[in-house]
């Protein structure tokens, strides 16, 4: 049993200097690609998915009953974060570039839930109009990075900002651990579908070590990034972060002026 | 920065796979994906490739674009390659031995790492094939017909028109970052990365108030009417018919030749 796991160690080595190689330039290295799940699994991964889209997309159609001015907002705030999701990030060291996930940016400006539904249509249009990530494989991809993403970097927004982190820290957190969490899932759904007659865990690990020399500096970017961001929008316009979240802030109205 | 790379000039130029109906399209890759994934070997794979790049190129897709849309699913296929050969199978295929370690690949795995890889690059090919012949406005209006909700396909129709409009709002600050030497170093790059997605947002949010006063005041009601009640014309009905076919002749592709 130890030699399979020194074996996977191993082939997780060479594929991930491997990736370095052939992954010269913009990484999306975390979509899985169309064809590469089974449909069984495909199917599996959008039923899980859509129990997390459709309550986000009746949110929308709530709120934008009540308010006639969201959905060009949600429009806009959506083709925001796109554009966000393929910023060339500049990787130190490799000299090459990465992009941010965008989904817990996205979670922290309009909340969770309709967070993960701006990431579905990004990843849809992504899917279809750039090819990265799939069709068969879009509620995969929704898993791991519309809705790991937004819940775990909302989540961690909320708890660091609730113990009084700085807003820069806060949204750091957000952005490193939603992207790692993006990360693992990903790394998951592609185990569990791909392990076959071997373990499932020695497939993980052998996934996740492969893909960690671009996806563990990335997540450290992505803190960076969304830090950056959320600290701009606190500092200059603190409504539009007040006006979406308003839980956060009023758990903490008191510390709302020390967090920049 | 992604203005070209969506390439939708394709999908508006006329020839038989523009103007062939959305929905028939989206039905044809729907079954055709489902026919991929369930694919007993490689054959089936690469007769839908097969079709779909021989049409990408006949309707003068350059084979630079789609060589660009297949590189990166290919590479995460040669990953998932790598991994199939050492840990699937039981039959020795080769062994490899590094600081002393063993590394056994096996046959079963190079077969299933290989029909893997051919099922990336149909299913690509499938959505390339869609991606470039039907303009997404088009795409949209058809989801709709297929019944999914209004709120999602209304919102996809917007996120989608305000890339556009936001790329160039992007493109004009970044070159005015880069003329201040914005970009010479990685911690000034990831400095005015970060004041360009705060810009970013600060712009999403005035222009929609702008938008709204826009569409208000061309009877924007909270709702836009999104239908798509056009019925198929007899060219329409004969290309369903052929790509039915061809449908049944992927799946056979596969199940003849087990």
């Amino acid at each position: 049993m130890k030699e399979h796991y020194k074996g996977s160690l191993i082939i997780a080595l060479v594929t991930a200097v491997g990736l370095l190689f052939l992954i010269a330039s913009p990484a999306y290295a975390m979509h899985i690609a169309e064809g590469i799940l089974p449909a069984n699994w495909a199917a599996l991964w959008y039923v899980v998915a859509f129990v997390f889209v459709i309550p986000g997309t009746y949110l929308i159609r709530r709120k934008t009953r009540d308010v006639k001015g969201l959905m060009p907002l949600l429009g806009l705030t959506g083709a925001a974060i796109f554009l966000i999701s393929v910023f060339p990030v500049p990787v130190p060291v490799t000299g090459s570039s990465s992009h941010p996930s965008g989904t817990p940016l996205g979670a922290i400006l309009v909340g969770p839930f309709i967070s993960t539904v701006l990431g579905a249509i990004a990843l849809l249009i992504q899917a279809l109009f750039l090819a990265h990530g799939g069709i068969s494989t879009w509620g995969a991809n929704i898993m791991s990075m519309a809705v790991v993403g937004s819940f775990v970097g909302f989540g961690a927004f909320v708890l660091f900002w609730r113990l009084q982190a700085p807003i820069f820290v806060a949204a750091f957190a957000a952005g490193l651990l939603g992207d790692w969490a993006t990360y693992a899932t990903t790394s998951f759904e592609l185990a569990s579908a791909l392990h076959g007659t071997g373990s499932l865990w020695g497939m993980f690990g052998a996934i996740a070590l492969a893909f960690a020399p671009t996806q563990l500096p990335l997540g450290i970017l992505e803190g960076l990034f969304t830090g950056g961001v959320v600290s701009i929008v606190y500092q200059r316009r603190p409504e539009l972060l007040s006006r979406v979240i308003p839980y956060v802030f009023r758990a903490a109205p008191a510390a709302s002026k020390e967090g920049s | 920065m992604t203005h070209g790379a969506f390439a939708e000039v394709f999908a508006q130029k006329v020839n038989f796979a523009t103007g062939l109906d959305a929905r028939i399209k989206i039905v044809f890759t729907v079954a055709a994906l489902a026919i991929n994934l369930l694919a007993p070997n490689i054959s089936t794979p690469i007769a839908i490739a097969t079709f779909c790049l021989v049409t990408l190129l006949a309707i003068k897709v350059p084979p630079i674009l789609i060589l660009v849309r297949l590189a990166m699913p290919l590479v995460m296929a040669v990953v998932v390659l790598i991994t199939q050969i050492f840990f699937y199978g039981v039959t020795p295929l080769l062994t490899i031995s590094i600081w002393g370690w063993h590394l056994v690949g096996h046959v079963e795995g190079l077969a299933h790492g290989v029909l893997i890889m051919c099922r990336v690059l149909a299913g690509v090919s499938l959505i390339l094939f869609l991606s470039l012949s039907t303009p997404a406005n088009k795409l949209l209006l058809a989801a709709r017909w297929f019944r999914v909700p209004r709120t999602f396909t209304e919102l996809a129709l917007l996120t989608y028109r305000y890339i556009f409009v936001l790329i160039e709002e992007v493109t004009s600050i970044k070159e005015a970052q880069k003329v201040r030497l914005g970009y010479c170093n990685w911690r000034q790059s990831m400095r005015s990365l970060s004041t360009l997605g705060g810009s970013l947002i600060f712009r999403a949010y005035d222009r929609a108030e702008r938008v709204f006063e826009a569409m208000s005041s061309r009877g924007y009601a909270g709702t836009m009417p999104i239908s798509y009640r056009t019925g198929l014309d007899g060219r329409d009905r004969l290309a369903a018919s052929c790509l039915a076919v061809l449908l049944l002749a992927f799946y056979l592709v596969g199940r003849l030749t087990i």
